[in-house]
C-alpha cells in the first residue's frame, strides 16, 4: 500500500489541534492552580466555569491528538477512508466551539460530569439551554470519534481480512502456534481494539446523552439519579482510557524509532491487547465506592478489574517498553526523552492508581487531590508525552529540521515541570487536600504554591517547543508525499 | 387564506418543482446517475423556498423569534443547498429546446447579458470574500435595530432574505466542484475542512449569544405578546438554539458529503 499524503495532512491537523487545545485548557489548568495557591483570585464560579472547560477540553485534546498520530502511524499500511477522518475533524472542531461557547458565554460550571441535580438545576447560574449545549457539544465529540473509529476498523479488517484476523484470534487461541503470517502490526492491533471498543463508548456515550436531551426537552421525567451516574462514570472512565490505548498504538510505533529495533507482534501483546476488549468495561466501578447503595458486586468487581487493568499497561507499554529499550543504544532526542518520560509517567501514575483502586485507600484518597495527581499523571507525562513525541518527529522529518540542544533541554523540562507539577498534587491528596475545591485554606497551600512554580517549568518547556512545531509546521503540511518506510515505526 | 404575493410564489414553486419532476422522469441531457440526484435537489428546494415564503411558517415567523429562524435556516442552508446540488439549468435544457424560437433567442441574450453581468461580481465569489460577505450580512441584519426594522417593514424584511439566500448561495458554491472556475473553487479537503469550520463556528457563535442572553434584545416581539417578557425570552433562546446547533449539523452533513 502507498502512503497516502491527504492521510499524513489530516494527521498534522489533528494533532495540532489536539496540541493547541492542549495549550489553551493548560493555560485555565494554570489558572486554577494560581487561585488554589492564593496567587490569583476570581470567584468560584469562574473558577468552576474553568474547571469544565479544563477537563472536557483536556480530554478532547488528548483524544485528537492520539488519534491524529494513530492515523499516520497506520497510513501506508492500512487503507483509511479520508472521508471520515476530515468529516470527523469538521464535527470535532464544531462540537469543542460548542463546548467552549456554552462554558464562556452561557456559564455552565457543573464540572464535566455534570451529575444530578446538574446541570439543569443550577440555582439561576447558568440557563437550561447552555446546559443542552455543553452535551451537544458532548454528543458531537463523541461522534466525531466515532467516525475515527469506523475509519480505523474499516481499514484495519480490510488489511486483515477479517475482524477476527485484525485481532489475532488464531493466534491467541493456538497460544502462538498457528496464524503467525496473518499477523495484524501492533499499531494495527490496538487500533482495531481502541475501535471496537470506542464503538462500545460511543453506544454508552448515547445511553448517557439521549434521556439528557429528552429530560431537557421536558419529554421525559426524571430518571433514576443513581442509574444516571453509573452510566456517566462507565462513558468517562471508557473514553478517557481510550485515548490512553490510543496513544498506545503511537508509543509502539515510536519504539522501533527511536530504539532501531522491529517490534513485532508477539503473544503478550495479543494477548494483553484482547483483554483489553472487555477489561475497558469493568474498572468504572472504583469511581464508585463512596456510594454506599451501590450494589457490593459492582464495587468489588471495580476493584478487581481495576488491578487486572494495569496487567495490559504494564506488560505492553512498561515492561515490552523498556525491554525494547534495554540495550538498545538509544541516544537521547526529543522523541526519546518524552518517550523516557511517558514511561516513567505510566508506571508512576499507574502505582498511584493502583493504590487509589483498593477500596482501603480509596476511603480515605478518594475526594482529594491524589485523584487528579493520578489522572494528570497518565495524561501529561504519558498520554500527551507519546504523542507529542511522535507529533515532533513527524514534523522534523517531514520539514527536513533538526532538533538542539535547546530542544533537548526543553523536552527534560517538560518531564521536570510535569513530574513535579503532578508530585504536588499526590502530596496535597497524602495531607487529605479536598479536590474540586476552587478556594484552599491557607494551610493546604504550600504544595499549591510549589506546583504553580512547576507548571511554569511546564510551560517554559511547550513555548520552546511549540514555537518549534509551529514554525516547522507549513513545511511540514507540504512535505514530500512519501515517508521512508522505516520512519513509519511499523 | 394566503396573499396574493402568496399565491403566486406558490404557482412558481410548484412550477419549478415540477420541471424538476419531469426533468427526473424525462431528462434526456443530464448523466443519468446524477439526475435523480439533481432533480431531487431542485425540488427540495424549490418546496422549502414555498414553505419559507408561502406556508403559515411565514406568518408564525412574524410573531416567533425560533419560528424565524428556522425560516433563516431555510434560507442559509436548505435552499441555497438544494439548489446547488441541483445544478438546475441543465435540467431546464430539455424544456428550453421546446419552445418557440423566438422565446428561446430573447432567453440566450439575456442570459449572455446576465453572464457578463456575472464578471463584476467575480471578486465576491471568492472564497474568502464568499465567506465575509455571508457572515457580514447574517451579522448585521441580527444587529437589534436592524432585526427589528425587518420585522416592521415588509421591504425591509423581503431584502433581508433575500440578502441571506444570495450570500449564501455565494458562500456554498465554492464547495461545489461541478463547472465553476478554478479562482472560485475550494481546492483540497484541507481548505474545505477550514471553511466550513469557520462558517459553521461564525453562524454558531452569533446563535450562542442570542440563544445565551438573560433578556430580550429583539423587542419587536415584545408587542406580539402582550409584553410577556419571559415568553419573548424563551423564544429568542429558542431561536438562537436552532441557528447555533443546526448551522453546526448542516455543515457536518456537508462535510460528510463533499469529502474526498
Amino acid at each position: 500500500m502507498d502512503h497516502n499524503i491527504e492521510v499524513t495532512r489530516i494527521a498534522l491537523l489533528n494533532m495540532i489541534t489536539g496540541f493547541v487545545m492542549f495549550l489553551g485548557m493548560g493555560l485555565l489548568g494554570y489558572a486554577m492552580r494560581l487561585e488554589q495557591a492564593g496567587f490569583w483570585n476570581f470567584d468560584p464560579s469562574t473558577f468552576y466555569e474553568i474547571m469544565t472547560l479544563h477537563g472536557a477540553g483536556m480530554v478532547t485534546a488528548a483524544l485528537i491528538v492520539a488519534a491524529g498520530g494513530l492515523i499516520e502511524v497506520l497510513n501506508g499500511s492500512t487503507p483509511l477512508n479520508t472521508r471520515l477522518l476530515w468529516t470527523a475533524y469538521v464535527v470535532g472542531s464544531l462540537a469543542f466551539a460548542i463546548v467552549l461557547l456554552a462554558v464562556l458565554v452561557g456559564g455552565v460550571g457543573a464540572g464535566w460530569t455534570m451529575l444530578y441535580p446538574l446541570p439543569y438545576h443550577s440555582l439561576g447560574e447558568w440557563t437550561i439551554t447552555a446546559a443542552v449545549a455543553v452535551y451537544v457539544g458532548y454528543f458531537l465529540t463523541a461522534i466525531a470519534f466515532l467516525l475515527n473509529c469506523i475509519a480505523f476498523l474499516r481499514g484495519t479488517v480490510s488489511a486483515a481480512g477479517t475482524l477476527r484476523k485484525a485481532l489475532a484470534f488464531e493466534y491467541l487461541f493456538s497460544f502462538g502456534r498457528s496464524g503467525t503470517d496473518r499477523l495484524p502490526s501492533p499499531a494495527q492491533l490496538v487500533a482495531t481494539v481502541v475501535s471496537f471498543d470506542g464503538v462500545a463508548t460511543v453506544v454508552v456515550g448515547c445511553v448517557w446523552l439521549i434521556p439528557r436531551f429528552l429530560q431537557a426537552g421536558g419529554l421525559i421525567g426524571s430518571t433514576d439519579p443513581l442509574f444516571v451516574k453509573n452510566i456517566l462514570v462507565l462513558y468517562g472512565h471508557m473514553i478517557t482510557n481510550l485515548a490512553m490505548y490510543t496513544a498506545l498504538g503511537v508509543l509502539l510505533a515510536m519504539l522501533p524509532i527511536i530504539t532501531g529495533r522491529e517490534l513485532k507482534t508477539s503473544l503478550p501483546l495479543v494477548v494483553a491487547l484482547n483483554l483489553v476488549l472487555f477489561v475497558l468495561f469493568l474498572p468504572f466501578g472504583h469511581h464508585l465506592y463512596q456510594d454506599f447503595v451501590e450494589p457490593k458486586v459492582l464495587l468489588f468487581l471495580g476493584e478487581f478489574a481495576s488491578f487486572a487493568s494495569t496487567v495490559p499497561v504494564l506488560l505492553v507499554a512498561i515492561l515490552g517498553g523498556l525491554s525494547t529499550i534495554y540495550r538498545s543504544g538509544m541516544k537521547w532526542s526529543v522523541p526519546s526523552i518524552l518517550i523516557s518520560l511517558g514511561l516513567w509517567g505510566w508506571a508512576f501514575g499507574g502505582i498511584a492508581g493502583f493504590m487509589d483502586a483498593a477500596i482501603p485507600i480509596n476511603q480515605v484518597t478518594h475526594n482529594t487531590m491524589w485523584v487528579p495527581g493520578h489522572f494528570h499523571t497518565y495524561y501529561v507525562l504519558g498520554v500527551l508525552a507519546f504523542a507529542f513525541a511522535y507529533m515532533y518527529y513527524l514534523i522534523n522529518e517531514r520539514s527536513g529540521q533538526h532538533e538542539t540542544i535547546f530542544s533537548r533541554i526543553a523536552a527534560w523540562l517538560y518531564g521536570i515541570g510535569g513530574a513535579g507539577f503532578v508530585i504536588m498534587f499526590l502530596l496535597s491528596g497524602a495531607l487529605s487536600v479536598p479536590r474540586r475545591y476552587a478556594e484552599h485554606d491557607p494551610t493546604w497551600r504550600l504544595p499549591d504554591q510549589i506546583s504553580v512554580a512547576f507548571v511554569g517549568v511546564l510551560a517554559l518547556a511547550l513555548l520552546w517547543l511549540g514555537g518549534e512545531i509551529f514554525l516547522r509546521f507549513r513545511r511540514a503540511w507540504s512535505g514530500p508525499s512519501a515517508m521512508p518506510q522505516a520512519s513509519q515505526g511499523r | 387564506m394566503l396573499s396574493a404575493a402568496g399565491f403566486y410564489l406558490t404557482a412558481l414553486t410548484l412550477s419549478l418543482a415540477s420541471i424538476g419532476l419531469c426533468a427526473l422522469v424525462n431528462g434526456d441531457t443530464v448523466h443519468r446517475r446524477g439526475r435523480s440526484w439533481r432533480s431531487l435537489g431542485l425540488i427540495v428546494g424549490t418546496l422549502a423556498l414555498a414553505l419559507a415564503l408561502a406556508s403559515p411558517l411565514d406568518e408564525l415567523a412574524d410573531r416567533y423569534f425560533s419560528a424565524h429562524m428556522v425560516e433563516h435556516e431555510l434560507f442559509m442552508y436548505t435552499i441555497p443547498l438544494a439548489w446547488l446540488a441541483a445544478d438546475p439549468l441543465p435540467l431546464l435544457v430539455p424544456g428550453f429546446r421546446r419552445l418557440p424560437s423566438r422565446w428561446r433567442r430573447s432567453i440566450g441574450d439575456a442570459s449572455v447579458r446576465y453572464l457578463s453581468l456575472l464578471h463584476y461580481v467575480d471578486g465576491l465569489r471568492r472564497p474568502v470574500a464568499a465567506f465575509m460577505l455571508s457572515a457580514s450580512v447574517l451579522w448585521v441584519w441580527h444587529t437589534p435595530t436592524l432585526y427589528d426594522l425587518a420585522l416592521r417593514n415588509p421591504l425591509a424584511h423581503t431584502l433581508e432574505h433575500a440578502s441571506f439566500l444570495g450570500t449564501a448561495i455565494l458562500y456554498w458554491q465554492p464547495l461545489f466542484n461541478g463547472k465553476h472556475r478554478e479562482s472560485i473553487r475550494l481546492r483540497s479537503n484541507g481548505q474545505r475542512t477550514l471553511y466550513l469550520v469557520a462558517g459553521g463556528m461564525q453562524s454558531g457563535i452569533l446563535g450562542a449569544l442570542i440563544a445565551l442572553k438573560d433578556h430580550v434584545i429583539y423587542t419587536g416581539y415584545l408587542a406580539q405578546h402582550s409584553a410577556n417578557a419571559r415568553v419573548v425570552l424563551a423564544d429568542q433562546q429558542l431561536g438562537g438554539a436552532i441557528m447555533w446547533f443546526s448551522g453546526a449539523a448542516f455543515c457536518c452533513a456537508i462535510a460528510a458529503l463533499i469529502m474526498k
